[in-house]
């Protein structure tokens, strides 16, 4: 659809609505003027009562008296004048046939209160104030059945009894159009405010609708951007884990590297000590004593060479079993290296695979296994790594989104206290319970430290302050212990003061297991706190 | 949508009814004003009054100016409205006439009887003398039989006029009656010298009450 005809759509569909949130109001304004009717006109029956009961209470004939007739005219029709327009603002309210009822009753009702009050000029005044309150309606056409009740009144009481109406026996037939002409001229005020009222009202609908499509529109616009956002939010997070996996897997290799190195050594070793080892020696004695095989005891007590032959033979025996000491000591390292490359291997096939899943863990010994990750190269820089961990009950967690957030955070902690000029270099790795059902990680170094400005930003995607840091690790730690149903903060006190990075997670206590989607907490907050 | 042409033909039905109901209601209510006004519209018994004020009457004339005189009912409602044309026509001709107001009471009236509304009104309009009519007898000689009835008779005793100031009963605003007299007392002769009466009778032939023992406390 062009966006020309996009927006002829959303203008005719404003202009519809605007219609319909006009005629709302207008349903509205009808509804409430007929409802102050429907109070107002039990008053007037009222008054009418109460005014036939104060002027004319009673008729005379000579000294005899009876109710008088008008007492009779304000209690039934008044009662007549007044039941139908209150039934139907009661029943009918915003009825075209309500107001307009309501506006001859409401003229019908002046002319019997003229009447009841002796035709006193005053009285008429009743006239032109129900026009004025008529005009509540905000509808031109309600002046018209009141209008013509006026005029036809005085128009046939004028003919038939011109007297009643004009005070005189015979009146000029077109005198009733000065009366009607008078309440015309009110109309006239009243209808020109009706029409500006009703404009306004128009106005009113128009700016709604226009705010309403306007609201709809940016509504829509949030709800596709809200898409796109939780769509590039799921991709980042998607990159934020691969790139954590690689985090590990780095450590991993890193380490393995490192034990590699010390393998080599041990193997290096060996094979010096294997090549120059008393075993030539041993060799060439041996050779010599074969060429003697016939006579031994001669070549070892008559020759020259043979006479040295056992004192060399104890030395090099001497020489061989520490040499084998030597190698035996190689191999041993060379078999712990070995075994350690298998134990980290063996840890990381353990978590790869398994995100997603809870199962019964025990922190403590998650953290040890992440301490372990990095353990060769905090031995390779003498890092002082200490361990506190409180005892806590083995609780369900999803431990490979759990240590891959602490490896991150030991990781970082180690390169903090590496580019710190501190020749004590230590990390603390601390467990404590939190609160009820909330465990606390808090991984502290004496390393560089954090800007305040940078405390704000640090755990924004990209953001790294390293040459070789590609700005995926704390943001995946954070996202990650959002997952978890936790909360990633930060503090520092500035350049050189340290940080302390704490996870706080909720955890279900072993015994209680649910299914892991349901288990998953709401995403809670990732807060700086500046120390 | 079969739903919504239903309501639609069931909102048309409702006001066809509506508009039937009210035309119903209007021809009622038109109906009770008929009867209303042909109920103020009914004069009072036309009375003869004598051409020649009879002599030796308890009220005594004027000698230099028309008197005007104006039987009333102490209670009577309609007759309020006599009062305020009374009171006109003392506006439009101040001084012009002596002015008498004789309230048709019981024989021996009590202050309960006399003193009412309409007699402090009386009182109350300047240059006119209110005066008690004990069982009416100053109405019957001159044949008054209903409340509102004036009659002016010049200095020299003759009737100028005989009727109402009101257009009906208890009906303020201009009338024949008024501007009769104030044409008379403007002297403008040549004016309709009667006309009817709208007010209470101020005798019933069946009332047996003719003294304040008899009549019942108001």
């Amino acid at each position: 659809m062009s966006h020309a005809l996009i927006l002829a759509d959303s203008t005719t569909s404003e202009a519809q609505r605007a219609k319909q949130l006009f005629r709302e109001h207008q349903q509205i304004i009808y509804r409430r003027t007929d409802r102050l009717f429907a109070g107002l006109m039990p008053l007037q029956w009222l008054a009418a009562i109460a005014t036939a009961f104060w002027i004319s209470p009673l008729t005379w004939t000579g000294m005899t008296s009876r109710t008088h007739p008008h007492v009779y005219a304000a209690l039934l029709l008044g009662g007549l004048i007044t039941t139908l327009p209150v039934g139907l603002a009661i029943f009918c309210a915003g009825a075209a046939v309500t107001r307009y009822v309501i506006a001859v009753g409401q003229m019908l009702m002046s002319a019997l209160l003229i009447h009841l009050m002796g035709g006193r000029i005053e009285t008429h005044f009743h006239v032109f104030g129900s026009l004025a309150f008529m005009a509540f309606y905000r509808d031109w056409r309600v002046f018209v059945p009141a209008t013509l009740v006026v005029a036809s009144d005085h128009m046939l009481r004028g003919i038939f009894w011109p007297q009643s109406v004009f005070g005189i026996l015979v009146a000029n037939p077109w005198r009733w159009l000065e009366h009607a002409g008078w309440v015309v001229f009110e109309d006239t005020f009243l209808l020109i405010s009706c029409a500006q009222s009703v404009r306004e009202m128009w106005d009113i609908a128009r700016q709604r609708a226009r705010l309403e499509g306007t609201n709809q529109r940016i509504e829509a616009e949030v709800a596709a951007r809200t898409a796109e956002l939780k769509a590039a939010q799921k991709q980042n997070l998607e990159i934020a884990r691969r790139a954590g996996m690689a985090d590990i897997a780095t450590n991993v290799l890193h380490n393995v590297g490192n034990i590699l190195n010390s393998v080599n050594v041990s193997v290096s070793v060996i094979n010096d000590k294997l090549r120059k080892s008393g075993l030539g020696d041993l060799r060439r004695a041996a050779a010599m004593l074969e060429q003697h095989l016939d006579d031994p005891g001669a070549f070892v007590t008559r020759d020259q060479r043979g006479k040295h032959l056992p004192r060399f033979l104890v030395e090099l025996s001497s020489q061989m079993t520490f040499e084998e000491d030597s190698i035996l000591a190689e191999i041993t390292t060379l078999s712990k290296g070995i075994g350690h490359i298998k134990q980290i291997v063996t840890t990381q096939q353990n978590f790869a695979g398994g995100a997603g899943f809870v199962e019964e863990v025990s922190l403590s010994d998650l953290l040890e296994d992440a301490v372990r990750f990095n353990a060769g190269s905090m031995d390779k820089h003498h890092i002082d790594l200490r361990q506190e961990f409180a005892a806590l009950p083995p609780v369900l967690i999803d431990k490979q989104k759990f240590l891959q957030i602490v490896v991150n955070l030991i990781s970082n902690a180690k390169n903090a206290v590496l580019e710190s000029q501190s020749l004590r270099r230590q990390i603390t790795v601390r467990l404590a319970h939190a609160a009820e059902n909330r465990a606390r990680i808090e991984i502290i170094d004496n390393g560089v430290g954090i800007p305040a400005k940078n405390l704000t930003r640090i755990f924004s995607q990209g953001f790294t302050t390293r040459k070789e840091g590609h700005g995926f690790g704390l943001h995946s730690a954070a996202n990650l212990a959002t997952e978890l149903g936790g909360s990633l903060k930060v503090q520092s006190a500035g350049c050189g003061q340290g940080a302390t990075f704490v996870l706080e997670i909720p955890f279900t206590k072993s015994g209680t297991q649910q299914d892991a989607t349901e288990s998953l907490p709401a995403p809670a907050e990732v807060s700086l706190v500046a120390r | 949508m079969h739903l919504e042409m239903i309501s639609n033909l069931g909102r048309k039905k409702l006001a066809i009814a509506g508009w039937c109901l009210a035309a119903v209601w209007l021809v009622a209510v038109l109906a009770g004003f008929a009867v209303v006004i042909n109920y103020d519209l009914q004069p009072g018994e036309a009375a003869v009054a004598p051409r020649q004020r009879p002599a030796g009457t308890a009220s005594p004339l004027a000698a230099d100016r028309p008197t005007l005189m104006l039987f009333a009912h102490p209670r009577c409602p309609c007759t309020r409205a006599t009062l305020v044309e009374l009171n006109h026509i003392l506006t439009a001709c101040p001084g012009t006439a002596d002015i008498r107001i004789y309230f048709a009471t019981p024989e021996n009236p009590t202050a309960e009887w006399t003193k009412t509304t309409l007699w402090n009104d009386a009182t109350a309009l300047s240059g006119t003398t209110a005066v008690a009519d004990p069982g009416g007898a100053l109405a019957r000689q001159f044949d008054v039989k209903t409340s509102g009835h004036v009659l002016l008779y010049s200095a020299d005793a003759k009737l100028l006029y005989s009727g109402g100031i009101t257009a009906a009963r208890g009906e303020e605003g201009a009338n024949p009656g008024r501007s009769a007299i104030v044409a008379l007392l403007k002297g403008h002769p040549g004016v309709e010298p009667e006309s009817q009466v709208f007010g209470c009778p101020l005798f019933n032939p069946l009332d047996s009450c003719t003294s304040a023992k008899t009549c019942p406390t108001p």
